[in-house]
C-alpha cells in the first residue's frame, strides 16, 4: 500500500504534470522532405494566405485543424495573434470578396498528420505529445 | 451494348467523373436587422418610426467551384429586404490565376471603391451593422460587368494588394415611385492596400460615365432648351454624354490585439451634373476595443458637400416672365439638393456570442447642420456567416 501510494507520487503525479504542459505547446509540422526553416513570421504569413510558397520555392497549402480544436485555437492565438472570431472574420472578407479562401481543415490529428505525411507542399500543426516519425517539427511554440 | 458503345460510355463516365471532381463550396452570409428611429419627424438611412425589419435585412449564398489548373468559377446570389427578398446575382464571374501574384476575374464583379466595398453585405467581416451609410452609398453602383486583376505581392515587410476593375454596369432602381435607369459606362477602378501585421493602408480611385435617367431632371433640361438657353440642357441633363464622376479615396484601418480604429475620406463629384457635389465629401473615424467576446465602438463622421457651380444661371433675366423665373428656381432647387453639412456619431456594441454568429445593436445620431435638424436611429442585428 505505502509503495503504491509512493509510485503514485513520483510518477503519476508528475505525469500529470507532464500531460498539462505537452497540451500547451503546438509542433508546426511538414513532410519529412521539406529541408526549409521557417520563422513564425513566415508560418503567420502562409496561414492567412499573404505568402504561397516556402522560402525554398515549393508550393505551400497550409492544413488547420478544425474549429472546435484547443490546438486550433492556441495556434490562432500565438501565431495569427487573432481569436477564432476574427480569423473567421478575416477569411469572411477574403472569401466573400472573391480574394481568396480558408485554408482546409483536418478533423482530427490523426488526419492532419496523415495529410501533411503524404505531401511535401502541406504544413500543419498539432500537439507535440502526438508527434512522431511521419512528420517534421519545424517549429514549437 | 456492342464493345464500341461501351468504351464510348466508359469514356463518358470518365469525363463525368472527373468534372464532378471538381470541388464546389458553398458558403454564406446573413444579417437580420431591425431598426426605429426616436420619433415621428425622424428619418434616417431608410428607417421611421414604424419598426423596420427589412431595410438592412439580408441572406447570402457563394457558390465556388474550382475547376482545376487556377481557373474557378464563382456566384455570389443575395436576397434582400429592401428588394422583397428577390434573390439577384450580386457576381458571377470566371477567375484565372495566372500565378501566386496575379488573378484574373471576367464577369460581373464588385467594385472595391472604399475599404469595406468588397464585403459591404458581409456584416459578420466588421464591427457595424453596416458601415456608415454616408460614405457607402450603396444600390445599383456596387457593381459591374468586365474584367478585373488582382496582383498580391510582399513589398519588404508590407503586402500589397493592387486590384484593378473596368467594366460596365446598368441598373434599374425605384425612386419615389419612379423607376430610374442608370448606367454606370467605361468604369475605372483601381484599389491599393498595403498591410503591415496590424497596420493596414488604402488608396483608391473611381472614374466613369454615369447616365441616371430621371423623367422631372431631363423635362427640366428640355425646358431651356425651349427657352432659348440650349446650352443650359448639358449642364442639366444626366443622361447626356458629359457626366463623368470620380471617386477618391484613403483609409487607414489599426487592428492590433483588441484594439481597432478605422479612418477613411472620401471624395466624389460628377462633372456636368446638378444632383452631385462639386464635391462632395465623406469621413469618419471610429474606434473599437475587444472585451473577450465584447466590443463596444464609437463612430464619429462628417459629410459636406457644396453645389455644382450653377452661375450659368446668372444670366437669365429674373422678373421678365413668370415661367422663365419658376424654371430657374426649379433648377436652383435641383443644384441646391445636393448641398450637405451634417455630422453623426455611431455608438454600438458587438457580442460574438457564438463561433459563428454575433449580436449587434447601434445607436446612430445625425444632426443636418443645414435645416438644424437630427434624426436618431437605433437598430439591432444578428449576423452570421456559414
Amino acid at each position: 500500500m505505502m509503495l503504491f501510494k509512493t509510485i503514485c507520487q513520483f510518477f503519476v503525479l508528475p505525469m500529470v504534470f507532464f500531460t498539462y504542459l505537452a497540451t500547451a505547446e503546438i509542433a508546426v509540422i511538414v513532410h519529412p522532405s521539406n529541408g526549409d526553416t521557417l520563422d513564425k513570421s513566415t508560418i503567420n504569413k502562409i496561414f492567412l494566405g499573404k505568402i504561397k510558397s516556402f522560402p525554398g520555392g515549393n508550393s505551400a497549402v497550409p492544413i488547420n485543424l478544425n474549429e472546435d480544436s484547443e490546438t486550433r485555437s492556441a495556434f490562432d492565438k500565438n501565431v495569427l495573434n487573432k481569436s477564432s472570431t476574427q480569423v473567421k472574420a478575416y477569411w469572411s472578407k477574403l472569401m466573400f470578396s472573391g480574394k481568396g479562401t480558408p485554408p482546409k481543415q483536418a478533423t482530427n490529428d490523426a488526419e492532419m498528420k496523415s495529410l501533411v505525411a503524404g505531401n511535401p507542399t502541406h504544413i500543419g500543426y498539432i500537439d507535440t505529445a502526438q508527434v512522431d516519425g511521419s512528420v517534421k517539427v519545424i517549429l514549437t511554440f | 451494348m456492342n464493345k464500341y458503345g461501351r468504351l464510348i460510355f466508359l469514356i463518358a463516365a470518365g469525363t463525368l467523373s472527373a468534372t464532378t471532381q471538381a470541388e464546389v463550396n458553398l458558403h454564406g452570409f446573413a444579417t437580420l436587422a431591425g431598426g426605429i428611429t426616436t420619433s415621428d419627424d425622424e428619418n434616417l438611412h431608410g428607417y421611421d418610426d414604424t419598426f423596420n425589419f427589412q431595410e438592412n435585412s439580408l441572406m447570402g449564398l457563394q457558390v465556388n467551384s474550382d475547376l482545376g489548373e487556377g481557373l474557378s468559377a464563382t456566384a455570389q446570389i443575395v436576397a434582400r429586404g429592401t428588394d422583397q427578398w428577390n434573390a439577384k446575382f450580386e457576381w458571377a464571374y470566371l477567375s484565372y490565376e495566372a500565378n501566386d501574384n496575379i488573378k484574373f476575374l471576367f464577369g460581373r464583379q464588385r467594385i472595391p471603391y472604399y475599404t469595406y466595398s468588397d464585403y459591404l453585405d458581409v456584416s459578420y467581416a466588421y464591427h457595424w451593422i453596416t458601415p456608415p451609410e454616408d460614405v457607402y452609398i450603396s444600390g445599383g453602383f456596387d457593381s459591374t460587368n468586365g474584367v478585373g486583376a488582382i496582383f498580391t505581392n510582399q513589398l519588404g515587410p508590407f503586402n500589397s494588394t493592387l486590384h484593378f476593375v473596368y467594366g460596365r454596369t446598368t441598373d434599374e432602381n425605384d425612386l419615389d415611385g419612379e423607376t430610374v435607369h442608370t448606367d454606370m459606362q467605361n468604369q475605372f477602378t483601381t484599389a491599393w492596400n498595403m498591410n503591415w501585421e496590424w497596420l493596414s493602408f488604402r488608396l483608391g480611385y473611381t472614374q466613369a460615365d454615369v447616365s441616371v435617367d430621371i423623367a422631372a431632371i431631363e423635362q427640366l433640361a428640355a425646358a431651356w432648351g425651349l427657352a432659348g438657353y440650349p446650352d443650359f440642357t448639358t449642364k442639366i441633363s444626366t443622361i447626356d454624354d458629359d457626366n463623368s464622376a470620380s471617386y477618391v479615396n484613403a483609409g487607414m484601418t489599426i487592428d492590433r490585439n483588441n484594439l481597432l480604429i478605422v479612418t477613411e475620406y472620401s471624395e466624389y463629384t460628377v462633372e456636368g451634373s446638378p444632383l452631385a457635389g462639386d464635391p462632395s465629401k465623406s469621413y469618419y473615424a471610429s474606434v473599437g476595443y475587444r472585451f473577450n467576446n465584447i466590443m463596444p465602438h464609437f463612430t464619429v463622421g462628417v459629410s459636406e458637400a457644396t453645389p455644382a457651380d450653377y452661375r450659368f444661371l446668372n444670366v437669365v433675366p429674373s422678373g421678365v416672365a413668370p415661367a422663365l423665373d419658376a424654371l430657374t428656381a426649379g433648377t436652383t432647387a435641383v443644384f441646391e439638393s445636393s448641398r450637405t453639412d451634417s455630422e453623426y456619431y455611431i455608438l454600438g456594441l458587438r457580442w460574438d456570442f457564438h463561433a459563428s454568429a454575433a449580436f449587434k445593436v447601434e445607436y446612430q445620431s445625425k444632426e443636418n447642420k443645414l435645416t438644424k435638424h437630427t434624426d436618431n436611429l437605433l437598430r439591432f442585428a444578428i449576423v452570421t456567416v456559414f
